[in-house]
């Protein structure tokens, strides 16, 4: 059959209209950017209904859990239940926390200010980028649900990777890994199951447990005395954190274990959080030294003159102990 | 079976021998001996590379841990001393922020080295260059040069995840803590879970962590 001009005109046509689609297509609907799933993820954990099962692993432990969140007009309403070991529950709803305890027969609850929750969490992805190399690994399949999956790297050795895995669909974390530079995975969540209904009762976010013959204990009024100060003399100062940490928090704690009021200066680099403790001890003999993990916190302690140093962050042990080492008294430089 | 077949068994495992080498491998697999040897670190190069189903039965671990322990060479782990901290890192920091200072210090029993921290911490008596090394996911690509000149990065590789507590280096490491100083240690790393919480680090579900932390042995 001949084919005429008409028709052979008719093809091109069709073939530079596909053609066409298809680069509009890479223009605009394609892969997203890991940094745009990134913050999306942050997003979408607050202000979503989820209700989902899920897997805490670090180091050999794992525990599973359920979480159930609940975003409306009245806040974020989130609850926490351990599903494995003693079933022990925190319930939040906006900024008070009540950690129930059936194995210790014991409710905490807790105030927070709320402003503190948000300045990191909108942290954007291209700050986070300055100290972390975000890509695309691929995509995969989480709790039965599409994902994309993305990498976090340091872009130095004194932090660990992430990788996560972001719900195609809503953006929700689906799983993620804090991995070392061996590729040993420290911690990890993993949902095993996830719901996201239009509606959450409030039956769901009540405690489970029955809590009549709890002791309470409402931290709420704060352990933190404003009141409380430290000589200048006796003010430390952390000389060195690796580059990308700033300081976001610095107080003075009244902890039952210690003698002596404890300074907590807080580091963060937008993903990765290390806290400073010193405190003056009363007997040498009752020192702190060296390193213990558990997943992926690192610490570090060590005695500089009569004061405990110890480092605590979810950051190599090499980081921890290089800055416990350059903590010095705030008065000598 | 000599040391350094099974060395190169190991890196015939992780993919990481020469042709020469693979096929002298290959063929010495008809021995029963090493053939079963290869199964096992076929296993596990799996397991470090988290490449398990997720639900391992405890007499499996058993299983793996007493494997290892007859392994004298290549990838058991190296011999370290056991220290106080292994339990609190393993179980016994408590419940939540306050947990601590509530309710005192809990006796920490003992407990040794389990099969996961043996497996994490393997690699690191690996010789350098072989192939878990060279394999590593998340290598910063200025891991070597950022990391101080004094602090070889092997050291660093001694402290896998649920690796037990290791005293200053050429200092005696064996007088444990107070318990005073055990409580001390335990409520700074509660109070770092709560801030961390309040941070809400993105993706990382706030308040998780001081749940987790909360498991009981």
């Amino acid at each position: 059959m001949a084919v005429t001009a008409k028709s052979r005109g008719r093809v091109w046509l069709w073939l530079v209209a596909l053609l066409a689609a298809g680069h509009a297509q890479a223009g605009t609907g394609g892969d997203p950017t890991p940094e745009s799933l990134f913050e999306s993820m942050a997003r979408a954990t607050r202000e979503l209904n989820y209700d989902g099962v899920f897997v805490y692993s670090r180091g050999v432990d794992a525990d599973s859990m359920r979480v159930i969140h609940r975003a409306d007009e009245n806040g974020e309403q989130e609850r926490i239940v351990s599903l494995s070991g003693s079933p022990r529950e925190v319930i939040r709803s906006n900024d008070t926390v009540k950690c129930y305890l059936p194995d210790r027969r014991a409710v905490m609850i807790e105030k927070r200010a709320m402003r503190k929750f948000l300045p990191s969490f909108r942290q954007p992805a291209s700050e986070i980028a300055v100290n972390y190399q975000f890509e695309l690994i691929g995509r995969d399949r989480v709790a039965g649900r599409r994902a994309w999956v993305i990498g976090v790297l340091p872009r130095s050795a004194f932090r660990y990777g992430y990788r996560f895995w972001i719900d195609a669909e809503n953006r929700l974390l689906l799983r993620s890994e804090v991995v070392n530079s061996r590729g040993t995975i420290l911690e990890q969540i993993l949902f095993t199951q996830l719901t996201l209904p239009a509606t959450i009762a409030d039956d769901l976010l009540r405690p489970a447990v029955n809590s009549d013959n709890f002791t309470t204990f409402d931290k709420s009024r704060s352990e933190e005395s404003p009141s409380l100060e430290l000589p200048v003399a006796q003010k430390w100062l952390v000389q060195w954190v690796p580059e990308g940490f700033s300081q976001r928090e610095y107080k003075i704690q009244r902890l039952s274990a210690s003698d002596s009021p404890v300074e907590h200066i807080v580091f963060s680099d937008g993903l990765a959080t290390i806290s400073v403790f010193v405190e003056k001890l009363k007997d040498k003999a009752d020192s702190l030294e060296g390193f213990t993990a558990v997943g992926a916190v690192n610490t570090y302690s060590r005695l500089n003159d009569n004061y405990q140093v110890t480092v605590v962050g979810e950051v190599p042990p090499l980081t921890v102990r290089q800055i416990a080492g350059s903590v010095v008294l705030a008065n000598r430089h | 079976m000599t040391d350094e077949k099974l060395l190169k068994l190991s890196s015939y495992v992780d993919g990481a021998c020469t042709e020469i080498e693979r096929r002298a491998v290959e063929n010495s697999l008809n021995d029963p001996e090493m053939r079963a040897c290869w199964a096992r670190y076929h296993l596990m190069g799996q397991a470090m590379r988290a490449e398990l189903p997720p639900y391992l039965d405890r007499q499996f671990g058993d299983r793996l841990r007493q494997a290892l322990g007859a392994e004298p060479t290549v990838l058991s782990p190296a011999r370290r001393r056991e220290h106080w901290t292994r339990p609190l890192a393993g179980a016994a920091i408590a419940a939540t922020v306050a947990a601590v200072a509530v309710f005192g210090v809990r006796n920490m029993g003992t407990s040794t080295v389990s099969p996961g921290a043996a497996i994490a911490t393997s690699p690191a008596t690996l010789p350098a260059g072989s192939s878990l090394v060279a394999q590593q996911p998340f290598a910063p690509a200025a891991a070597l040069v950022e990391a101080p000149a004094h602090e070889p990065l092997r050291a660093v590789g001694a402290y896998g995840p649920g690796d037990a507590f290791w005293g200053e280096p050429g200092r005696e490491a064996g007088g444990a803590p107070m318990p005073s100083a055990r409580s001390r240690l335990n409520s700074y790393i509660v109070n770092y879970s709560e801030q961390r919480a309040m941070m809400g680090s993105p993706g990382v579900l706030p308040y998780v962590k001081v749940v987790g932390y909360g498991t009981d042995q």
